[in-house]
């Protein structure tokens, strides 16, 4: 009964969300390092190596958490209809800004925010505000009003 | 070490993405998508992974080091300019339009869900964009100052 709770929503959705600021706050504490999922993405492109092992080592172990967690439970649904359009322009939007502004969801959103930090505090409010014309314009692609 | 405790966190950070619902590409543009149907739940897994985040940074600032030793980490930007406001502009709008982020996508590419595969390989596109387009304007202005 309690593991129906904990997979169910909004308990999953809490305890989730705070599994993933557990993972920020251990990162953090044990080696250092801010969460920061886009700029560890972009050591995948090179800079400096000493840093970039460990931010691969965590990439990997977000690849391969689903394989994990499918021993124990299966997986949650997920995956609506595909537009390999849009999500190759969103990708392309996603990465151009990340490595303009240093910015991303999980270093601004979360831990920026964890730091009580102004500058993420913006950046947070230009993510949403980009997110949301982003999300109007993906219901028009799907709509049909807009062409891909 | 290092890397080992980065594989955990990586881990433990794509299993609470995919225990919140996060890792749902249609969870976050329910979040975003004003209107009737507004889904606050990532509003909720984001509040309480900064909630998890702060006890982190406050003990990481206590210990005043990280717990194990390695490469130094280069210190959190601080203030604010124009390309941190128009690179989470961007960001954002690709986050919008997908419902993906590079973290989320990498959990979902894990699931063998070619969206996420695309997304965070177009991502790494993005940022080579990036990368290249600033390099050659910086070229291109060292052109134009020794002509000039």
């Amino acid at each position: 009964m309690i593991l129906d709770w904990l997979l169910t929503a909004p308990g999953a959705t809490v305890i989730g969300g705070g599994l993933v600021g557990l993972s920020a706050a251990l990162l953090l504490v044990l080696t250092g390092r801010a969460m920061n999922l886009s700029d560890m993405l972009g050591s995948l492109l090179g800079g400096n190596e000493g840093l970039a092992a460990a931010s691969i080592a965590f990439l990997a172990g977000m690849v391969l958490a689903p394989t994990i967690w499918q021993i124990w439970v299966p997986l949650p649904d997920a995956g609506g209809a595909t537009n390999v359009p849009l999500v190759l322009v969103a990708g392309l939007l996603a990465g151009f800004g990340a490595r303009l502004g240093s910015t991303g969801i999980s270093g601004q959103a979360i831990l920026g925010l964890a730091r009580l930090s102004k500058r993420a505090l913006v950046a947070v409010v230009c993510l949403l505000l980009g997110g949301l014309v982003g999300v109007m314009a993906s219901g028009w692609v799907r709509s049909g009003t807009v062409a891909p | 070490m290092i890397r080992l405790a980065a594989l955990a966190c990586g881990l433990l950070c794509g299993g609470g993405l995919i225990l919140s619902g996060l890792a749902d590409p249609a969870r976050v543009q329910a979040f975003l998508r004003p209107g009737p149907d507004w889904d606050p739940s990532f509003g909720l897994a984001l509040l309480a992974a900064i909630a998890v985040a702060f006890i982190g940074v406050r003990l990481h600032r206590r210990l005043g080091q990280p717990l194990l030793p390695g490469p130094s980490v280069p210190a959190e930007a601080e203030g604010l300019d124009a390309r941190l406001v128009a690179g989470s502009l961007i960001f954002g709008l690709g986050w919008g339009l997908s419902g993906f982020s590079p973290g989320t996508a990498l959990v979902a590419g894990g699931q063998f869900l070619g969206d996420g595969a695309l997304f965070a390989t177009a991502a790494l596109v993005g940022m080579l964009v990036h990368d290249l387009a600033t390099a050659r304007g910086r070229a291109s202005m060292k052109n134009l100052r020794s002509r000039g």
